[in-house]
């Protein structure tokens, strides 16, 4: 009894721990889907460019990025706090 | 400051009013609940489907239903056709015959997008739907019953339905309620809200945002757009004509409209 019903013990104490303590993280750390990619994602172009022999040989060549644009009336106010809700697409 | 979320139309709800009580809210989401089982495509005996299958009668209709149905009519004249509630055929023809959590059907040949007031008529009380025409209200209809909530919640309030939302009063400062949009934090005071975007009920080959020029899924360059507007309908309006545009023609025809936009 002793020793080998404290380690079990102690185990089971431990397993239980870590299945309520990642169940409470996950709850309180929800995904954003709508949250906007930071830094803003980059369109990448490869291009194909044909070698001498004629054969087709992808070249990766990063180009045409587009970064997301925001344009705001002047009367429209900014602000560092965190907004209580957002929009997004549903 | 109360606050209040649930699920309902098909989306994720949230209500914050300031100067109000936690049973003004309960009976908000109450009235939501409601507005959903009349409004839905995918309940047979929802008072939509009852008249999508009117079979081109004139037939009664509930205040609200009415009222979006005006709504409708404004958006697509406001939108140059852009915005039609009448692509229901088209989108289920893609495949999004039923709710989104069920997956897609089979896809089969778009029918060609009647302009809206072809086939819809309107007079006190009634309503008549040409035969073989159909509506998804979608958009339209979490914009404008935003706006209802935050018109019948408080002076101070702010209703979000699904990312379509209306921001009454200046909220707890007074200066405006924090909203994120595009990445920003903004105070939005009496001003709307909403994001139009293929990046969600997406599937392989196709979305739901339907462009009535073609009958198709939109082939747009933009993946998302956010705008304000001075109501949530109009935020929603606005929206889906930038996304439908493309990068290079919705600035120009936000500008003058609306107060603020992100396009991505």
């Amino acid at each position: 009894m002793g020793r080998a019903t404290t380690l079990r013990a102690g185990a089971a104490l431990v397993a239980a721990a870590t299945f309520v303590g990642s169940g409470a993280y996950v709850s309180a750390h929800p995904k954003n889907d709508a949250a906007p990619l930071q830094p803003p994602a980059q369109t990448q172009v490869v291009l194909v460019i044909p070698t001498s022999r004629g054969a087709a040989t992808p070249s990766p060549i990063p180009r045409a990025t587009r970064s997301p644009r925001i344009t705001l009336a002047p009367g429209v106010k900014a602000t560092e706090l965190p907004g209580i809700t957002y929009t997004h697409v549903s | 400051m109360e606050r209040r979320r649930f699920e309902s139309l098909g989306s994720e709800c949230e209500l914050y009013a300031i100067g109000t009580d936690a049973d003004a809210l309960a009976a908000a989401e109450s009235w939501t609940r409601r507005m959903h089982d009349r409004l839905t495509r995918f309940e047979p005996r929802s008072e939509v489907s009852r008249f999508n299958a009117s079979g081109g009668r004139w037939v009664a209709v509930s205040l609200e239903l009415a009222a979006l149905l005006r709504e409708s009519l404004r958006a697509f004249e406001v939108s140059d056709g852009l915005v039609n509630v009448a692509v229901l055929p088209a989108l289920l023809a893609t495949g999004y015959t039923r709710d989104f959590d069920a997956g897609p059907t089979a896809a089969t040949d778009p029918p060609p997008v009647p302009a809206l007031p072809e086939v819809l008529q309107l007079r006190p009380g009634e309503a008549r739907l040409a035969g073989g025409a159909a509506i998804d209200l979608g958009g339209i209809a979490k914009g404008w019953l935003a706006d209802r909530l935050a018109e019948q919640l408080a002076e101070n309030a702010l209703a979000n339905l699904g990312g379509d939302l209306f921001a009454r009063g200046g909220g707890e400062t007074g200066e405006g309620w924090p909203v994120g949009f595009g990445g920003k934090t903004l105070l939005l005071k009496d001003m709307g809200a909403a994001t139009s975007g293929t990046t969600k009920r997406a599937w392989p080959g196709g979305h739901h945002i339907i462009d009535p020029r073609s009958g198709l899924p939109a082939k747009s360059d933009l993946r998302e757009v956010s705008v304000l507007a001075s109501t949530a309908i109009d935020a929603e309006i606005y929206a889906k004509v930038a996304l439908l545009l493309g990068s290079r023609d919705a600035p120009k025809w936000l500008e003058g409209r609306s107060q603020g936009w992100w396009l991505t």
